[in-house]
């Protein structure tokens, strides 16, 4: 027996405490074991319709399904044997009788449950002989989600998901017998700003994204495991890369920032990634040259100026870019320190109104948030502008304070020394997210072969301003110099931030 | 090593004349003639030859067994469907990365199959002189729409020229019957 709450009880032989009101699925996941199984999900509501889940626990006659049975002290409970073999293929027998069998064209073969299931735990043939019962297919739900009823195994997921954590309700289960379909409520159109997440909550392929469809099989994919960069909450992201493209974006899970989910906004804000527009080599008036050439100028101009100069840094720069911006104003003597702040409206549930993912890194270290009149910046020689992302930017007028213009940006323009700009999954780094959470951006791909990142054309600035400086040789080693000139950042090692980030000033936060 | 002499054999008469050799020798050159042209006036085949020449290429061609691997090819069902579905299993099972497919959706103009297939290869690209003629593709394909023709003989004179598209590989393709009908019954 075990108190405090705890249970304690015997799973495949192996002994494990849990606390109490644990499930069965929860309770094996301690040891490592999966329970199949489609339609729980651990931040829903239970509902034990979809069968597969079965385990044999000693004293119950009958198999039972471990989403909703409850771990109590001194249970026998076993996962594999013959018995609970026989009862989940009983079970994927039915799944898969009106089963289309469309994985040649179906979006989710490769991480479909099914395909795993019946893989696992299936016959491989089917005794099926009769015709198969039809049901819409590809029905749309909105500019988003397609929905296909055939496929569609009754899980009710998108349903909770839409009642429980986005709040809007707006899907149901319609008729009844072989029939019985899901419909959205209102007009057909799903309208919350999270509708996506039951594509990904989707344990088949019942549910695809419209933006996604038929853009890649998951298996020509290559994935990053990064951040989104859209608000400063800095959801958990998988990226989906294929030939240097980014394909789509998923939630990842982190209980301590965005659990399982991400707003539709940021998962499909990556057209600029995939823009073969964008500027591709520096460019010092307007003639394209290497990055060593564009630096010595941009590092001549900086030593002219002196403190006639200003730098607007952005709040997409990560911390370790920043560092090297303020290094280089620390060398060039600029005073004015600023960065533009986007904001907007935030939600509930995980928008958050500032609209960039690193403002709180940018103010750490040093850069003053200032709006888009920018009346620090008035008649000055040299302006080092970094651009921050499409929809915000110093207005023309501000920029033609200066007489002479450093930018980096995403597109050509008019400046006396361009850089191109890189975006969040060409780059390593780390931010401060909301809730002063450092998170750490995972390279996916490097555009054009030859594009640096802003923290490598910064350093050769910095480079050519100061001859004793030596650029970072790994991510980790620019992170160490981040962590070595912020207080707050003492005792975070880029390892220690890892996937799923870590809290700053992480010994004066109460345990 | 002590010396060894050989010492020429002493011919007979008949060896000497030399006109048994030169008759011997003269029969078969006469057999082959006859040979020859008895076979080129009846037309015979290679493997039908009373005598062994060259074969007549490119008049003539090597007869393939069944199983042998050439070109692989799309093929249309027998209501000029193309059977091709853009699975994509074909590009990722190839060895030689020979194949490369840009899948599109079917859009309103599309007819009722059409519909229910969804999917569609917008281009089909095999680069034939990447292609190891593995036979992969036809094994892995879901859809039976891709096949090796016995087919060896591809020439031109430009790389770009061995990447067969869509058309050209349908058109050399032709029909094979699609006996399950699967997606006319979606």
């Amino acid at each position: 027996m075990s108190g405090n709450g705890n249970v304690t009880l015997t799973i495949d032989g192996t002994e494990v405490t849990v606390p109490k009101g644990t499930n069965l699925i929860e309770a094996a996941r301690r040891l490592g074991t999966h329970v199949p199984h489609y339609c729980y999900h651990p931040a829903l509501s239970v509902v034990g319709n979809c069968r597969i889940c079965l385990v044999e626990v000693e004293g119950m006659p009958k198999l039972q399904i471990a989403c909703n049975t409850e771990a109590r002290d001194g249970m026998v409970m076993r996962t594999r044997n013959e018995r609970v073999e026989k009862g989940r293929e009983g079970v994927m027998e039915f799944l898969l009788i009106n089963h289309p069998l469309d994985c040649t064209i179906c979006d989710q073969a490769g991480e479909c449950k099914l395909q795993d299931y019946a893989f696992h735990h299936g016959a491989g043939v089917s005794r099926f002989e009769d015709e198969k019962v039809h049901k819409p297919k590809n029905v749309s739900w909105g500019d988003r989600v397609v929905f296909d009823s055939e496929r569609c195994i009754l899980c009710t997921l998108c349903v909770r998901f839409l009642d429980e954590v986005a709040g809007t309700d707006e899907v149901s289960i319609d008729a009844r017998g072989d029939q019985v379909t899901l419909i959205v409520k209102a007009d057909g159109k799903l309208t919350s700003p999270y509708q996506m997440n039951i594509i990904d909550l989707c344990p088949v392929g019942a549910l695809t994204s419209r933006d996604f469809r038929f853009k890649s099989r998951l298996w020509f994919m290559q994935f990053a495991d990064t951040i989104c960069t859209s608000c400063a909450r800095g959801c958990n992201t998988t990226v989906g890369v294929r030939d240097e493209r980014v394909l789509r974006m998923v939630p990842r899970h982190n209980a301590d920032v965005n659990g399982d989910w991400m707003c539709d906004h940021g998962r499909l804000h990556f057209a600029i990634a995939n823009d073969d527009e964008r500027l591709s080599v520096p460019r010092v008036d307007g003639r394209g040259v290497p990055y060593a050439v564009a630096a010595q100028r941009a590092a001549d101009l900086l030593r002219e100026a002196g403190d006639s100069a200003a730098a607007v840094a952005s709040p997409f720069m990560t911390n370790e870019e920043l560092h090297v911006l303020k290094l280089i104003c620390d060398a060039a003597g600029i005073e004015k320190r600023l960065f533009l702040n986007p904001v907007g409206p935030g939600d509930e549930l995980l928008v958050h109104s500032e609209k960039s993912p690193n403002a709180r890194g940018a103010a750490l270290l040093g850069f003053e948030a200032v709006d888009q009149d920018c009346e620090g910046v008035q008649e000055i020689d040299v302006l080092l502008y970094v651009t921050p992302r499409e929809g915000i930017a110093l207005p023309e007028t501000v920029e033609a304070r200066a007489k002479r213009r450093i930018v980096f940006a995403f597109h050509e323009r008019e400046a006396d020394v361009l850089f191109p700009l890189t975006t969040w999954i060409e780059k390593d780094g780390t931010v401060v997210s909301a809730g002063d959470r450092v998170q750490r951006l995972v390279k996916g791909f490097s555009r054009f072969g030859s594009l640096l990142t802003e923290r490598a054309a910064l350093e050769m600035v910095l480079q050519a301003l100061e001859a004793g400086f030596e650029p970072a040789a790994t991510p980790a080693q620019a992170f160490e110099r981040v962590a070595a000139a912020l207080a707050p950042f003492e005792g975070l090692t880029f390892t220690g931030v890892g996937a799923h980030g870590a809290p700053l000033g992480r010994q004066e936060v109460p345990a | 090593m002590g010396i060894k002499v050989v010492r020429r054999p002493k011919l007979s008469f008949t060896e000497r004349i030399y006109l048994g050799p030169i008759v011997k020798g003269l029969r078969l050159t006469i057999g082959h003639f006859f040979g020859t042209l008895t076979d080129v006036v009846l037309r015979r085949k290679q493997h039908e030859r009373k005598t062994a020449t060259t074969m007549q290429y490119p008049e003539e061609r090597w007869d393939f067994k069944d199983n042998f691997r050439g070109a692989p090819v799309l093929v249309s069902d027998q209501f000029d469907r193309m059977k091709c579905v853009a699975c994509q299993i074909c590009e990722f099972v190839c060895p030689p990365k020979a194949i490369t497919i840009w899948p599109s959706e079917f859009d309103e103009s599309a007819d009722d199959v059409e519909k229910g297939v969804e999917k569609y290869p917008e281009r089909f690209e095999i680069d034939m002189l990447r292609c190891i003629y593995c036979g992969y593709c036809e094994e892995s394909c879901p859809e039976e729409a891709i096949f090796l023709l016995q087919e060896a003989e591809l020439v031109g004179r430009t790389k770009e020229e061995f990447v067969f598209d869509r058309e050209k590989l349908l058109a050399m393709g032709g029909v094979r019957e699609d006996r399950a009908l699967k997606w006319h019954n979606k």
